[in-house]
């Protein structure tokens, strides 16, 4: 659907929604068109085109709440959004929720992207990716990866007046090669980019290709404590975790290991992060969050100090403060997020700050992650897709997978970024960009297979 | 719609290089219906209804969906696929291949509901789940935090395959959880109690949810004020099923998926340990492990009678007295690693999901031997020192399903065989073929579980429904205690 199709479409289901005896009502509209096609061994797997619309109501009867989430809703809107009055109705009263904005606030600037393509172009720049990595070195046997073009156009409407339109659209994806010589070395990146133009897929897929073939004749170590350098897709990784604590949603629910702390020194000085959502790089740059608050960029670790959690209307009422606009509604509810994390960068490039290790390692990428005791910080995983040895300020070999586990503010309280950032996919549905960051101390706790 | 389908079909039918068309028409209804801390919280229905096509063309597969089962919107949506499918074919797969054979059927099936939930007034639905909210928050006064979750789904497929499949099914599921957090000076500990089954309202009446919430109350007390710090070493380790279960999806149900052994999950799940060669050679346990996928069993989550591309399910051993002997696969990579049949594994979690391998229903057999155990209680007294561990709270594990680290929610020591103190922040860490290895007794009692999170898929992630169990278990020299 077009934007005013959209808009029209909006503007239908709130009427409803007060025909049905609703007191105030929210919607929120996207219209999502995606063309994604993954690939493995060489070839395409899977290709998939979708077009639906994306909608979440929510209906107002005092302090009573209902909510419908769901595809498009066309003639039979008014039974369907019966249902969702009949909840509200038959609800008990909620007194924390905040009710919805009732006036219309300024959103920042921010530069919309929007451009489609077609699934036959997206074939064949996959095309181009297997060949290019696959000509970096004849041990290079096999090439997986996606690439995925998602674009949405998304109004948010409620019955105080509130209008919000966004629209974007971004390309990304992930190569994965093996190279083979007495055994696999598999190496992942990711790869994104606002048009297909600009997309940089060859000099990813020779990169990405590039590090299997070091991975090969891995080495092993022991367990134990690493001067370690986490590459961008490592430290992403790790600052999923950083975005859970810093969310208010663990504050209400107990279960983060940021709470109280605010204002506290909880990371090295070196280490800043803003969540900058009006850039466009990223693939969650939005102007507004669910609730219809303006998102403005936030430095929420300034040199180390915790200075925000990330809140929607409703914890920012229960917990006393404004909602700085980082709410995210699905289906299974509400999740205030900093989704777009840029750590600064530091003065040092990589190969200088590799170069002052006497021993350590470099971590590529970091797999399965996951809290082991989320209120204390700590967590486990492994390593994934290149781990290498530094002996006297050297890469000398790779390395056989091992399992970290170790608290997120032990890994970042002696830390230093290095000088240059890139962008990684796959933080939530979103972006991180952030630089390679040396920490002091990592602890493997044991042994991968691999 | 089998006219609609009928029209797809003989669209597609005269265009160079079709070879099938497999069209799903779903509608599907939800509601999830909460309470946190004495309020309502979060309360949703959900609507989704609209039309996949997949097609193969030239030996490559395209796929696009729809929110719409109008007539033009679904051949439109038919040819889309048709053109993504020809794009696929310009990086196709060389030497193609063909796909198992399956027979045609022309069937109807509804997973069992004695009471349909959505029939149920929702009042009572909430004034059920305010009761049970009120008796995690009664359990005491250390609890902080109580969420109540209801949720059931209801969906209805109708699949048409060019073959001549017709194949109509209501799968329901329906259960909850029920969470209480509970925190004692600078301790906070969370007890998440929860089931779904592939029934009606009758699930969530046998979950008994007050009582339910109530034990889930009292044990995060008990985590929060009495328990003590997991011990670190090697440990004779007891687990129940459920936790039992998750460890069979992480080590055994994902690396027996066939489109991550072939390589076709690498950018986002990773590969697997269990690669070709090792079928029926590999000891992956000793002697007691027997593990089963069985999605053709009835009431538990992930159930049905036809998969997503119309396989009839059925019991395929995956583990047979501790030799790996099967694979979970669908029609295209079966064909592929030259298997006589799909295990009818193919599964989207919705209309605009294209289908892929899932796991389903996949099981620990019960030790029905002399060996066996009565029960948990026989199997307790037979181990002198140890820990049993109840239900998950974290899981990690490699790319190829190798290393594992799982944390329970709560754990208590086992003394000369006997269960004494409790036990908090409980994790374990095992290699997946020395663990499986290492089972040193199962009992003959047996039980199931559904969980309703299994993410897979890429570049758009799918959830899956699942469940998993078996016996209570136990296993030697397992690292517990793990710490940073
Ligand atoms: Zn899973």
């Amino acid at each position: 659907m077009e934007k005013n199709e959209l808009y029209e479409e909006a503007k239908r289901l709130l009427e409803i929604c007060r025909k049905l005896g609703a007191e105030h009502a929210q919607v929120m509209i996207s219209g999502l068109y995606n063309v994604g096609t993954r690939f493995g061994e060489n070839h395409i797997t899977q290709n998939v085109g979708r077009k639906r619309l994306n909608i979440q109501i929510r209906t107002q009867l005092g302090q009573k709440i209902g909510n419908y989430a769901g595809s498009k809703l066309g003639e039979n809107a008014e039974q369907e959004l019966q249902n969702t009055m009949t909840l509200t109705k038959l609800s008990a009263d909620d007194v924390e929720f905040p009710g919805f904005l009732q006036e219309q606030p300024r959103y920042p600037e921010m530069t919309d992207r929007y451009a489609e393509v077609e699934p036959e172009e997206l074939s064949a720049v996959i095309g181009q990716i297997v060949e290019t990595a696959r000509g970096v070195d004849s041990r290079l046997e096999t090439v997986a990866g996606n690439l995925n073009w998602m674009s949405n156009r998304t109004w948010l409407l409620n019955t105080h007046g509130l209008e919000a339109y966004n629209e974007s659209s971004t390309l990304s994806g992930v190569i994965n090669v093996a190279a083979r010589e007495n055994g696999e070395s598999r190496s992942t990146l990711n790869y994104g980019s606002g048009s297909l133009a600009t997309l940089p897929a060859e000099q990813k897929a020779r990169e990405v290709a590039e590090t299997a073939v070091r991975g090969l004749h891995p080495k092993e170590i022991d367990a134990g404590k690493y001067e370690t350098i986490l590459m961008p897709g490592a430290a992403t990784a790790l600052m999923n975790f950083v975005a859970f604590g810093s969310s208010s949603q663990g504050l209400v629910n107990h279960s983060s290991f940021l709470k109280d702390k605010l204002g506290e020194q909880i990371m090295d000085p070196r280490i800043s992060i803003k969540d900058d959502t009006l850039n466009p790089d990223h693939l969650a740059a939005r102007r507004f969050d669910s609730d219809g608050v303006p998102t403005p960029e936030i430095t929420y670790i300034d040199n180390g100090v915790l200075k925000d959690y990330a809140y929607n209307l409703r914890n920012a009422k229960k917990l006393g403060v404004d909602s700085n606009g980082r709410n995210f509604t699905g289906f299974q509810g509400e999740m205030p997020m900093f989704f777009s994390p840029h750590v600064t960068t530091g003065s040092k490039d990589l190969d200088t700050i590799i170069s002052e290790v006497d021993d350590g390692v470099v971590i590529t990428n970091l797999f399965y992650n996951n809290f082991v005791n989320a209120p204390e910080g700590l967590c486990t995983g492994l390593t994934r897709d290149g781990l290498f040895r530094i002996e006297k300020g050297e890469i000398t070999h790779s390395l056989k997978n091992m399992r970290w586990t170790d608290s997120i503010l032990s890994i970042f309280g002696s830390a230093e970024p290095a000088r240059d950032a890139t962008q990684v996919k796959g933080f939530f549905f979103g972006s991180a960009i952030t630089p390679p960051i040396r920490t002091d101390s990592f602890n493997f706790s044991s042994k991968g297979k691999h | 719609m089998e006219d609609v389908a009928n029209q797809v079909f003989s669209t597609l039918g005269d265009k160079p290089g079709f070879q099938l068309a497999q069209i799903r028409f779903v509608a599907m209804r939800e509601e999830n219906l909460s309470y946190r801390n004495g309020l309502p919280f979060n309360c949703a229905n959900l609507r989704e209804s609209g039309t996949g096509v997949r097609v193969r063309v030239d030996n490559s597969w395209g796929f696009a969906a729809t929110d719409s089962m109008e007539r033009q919107d679904v051949i439109d949506t038919a040819l889309r696929a048709f053109k993504v499918a020809k794009a696929s074919a310009q990086v196709s797969r060389k030497p193609s291949v063909e796909l198992a054979p399956e027979p045609i059927y022309k069937d109807s099936y509804s997973v069992r509901i004695d009471k349909d939930p959505f029939d149920i007034d929702i009042k009572d639905k909430m004034e059920l789940l305010r009761d049970a909210n009120q008796a995690t928050r009664d359990a005491s006064e250390h609890i902080r935090m109580a969420i109540s979750n209801y949720r059931s789904r209801d969906t209805r497929v109708h699949f048409f395959s060019s073959e001549g499949s017709v194949i109509d099914q209501r799968l329901m599921f329906t259960g909850g959880s029920m969470q209480a957090v509970a925190i004692s000076g600078a301790e906070t500990q969370t007890r998440n109690l929860q089931n779904f089954k592939s029934r009606g309202w009758e699930a969530w009446e046998e979950f008994d949810p007050i009582a339910t919430a109530a034990t889930s109350g009292e044990e995060a007390t008990i985590l929060a004020t009495k328990a003590e710090k997991c011990p670190s070493g090697k440990s004779t380790f007891i687990l129940e099923p459920y936790q039992l279960g998750l460890t069979i999806h992480e080590s055994c149900g994902h690396p027996s998926e066939l489109d991550r052994v072939l390589g076709y999950e690498a950018d986002f799940a990773g590969t697997s340990w269990l690669t070709p060669e090792k079928l029926n050679n590999l000891q992956y346990g000793n002697d007691k492990i027997n593990i089963t996928q069985n999605p053709a069993m009835e009431d538990v989550l992930g159930h049905f009678k036809y998969d997503d591309e119309g396989v009839q399910a059925r019991s395929v051993p995956i583990v047979k007295n501790g030799i790996f002997v099967g694979y979970q696969s669908d029609r295209e990579h079966a064909a592929m690693l030259g298997l006589d049949r799909s295990s009818g594994n193919s599964k989207s979690d919705g209309f605009d999901s294209v289908p892929i391998i899932r796991m389903n229903n996949m099981f620990l057999e019960a030790d029905t031997s002399d060996e066996g155990f009565a029960d948990i209680d026989a199997l307790v007294e037979d181990t002198r020192d140890g820990i049993y561990g109840l239900q998950w709270k974290s899981h990690s594990i490699d790319d190829k399903r190798l290393n594992f680290q799982f944390a329970t929610q709560i754990g208590y020591k086992i003394e000369n065989g006997e269960i004494t103190t409790p036990l908090k922040n409980v994790t374990y860490q095992a290699i997946t073929p020395e663990f499986w290895g290492a089972c040193s007794g199962l009992t003959r009692t047996s039980k199931i579980y559904g969980l309703p999170y299994c993410g897979k898929g890429s570049p758009n992630m799918q959830i899956g429904y699942v469940s998993h169990g078996g016996p209570w278990g136990r296993f030697e020299d397992v690292n517990v205690g793990i710490t940073g």
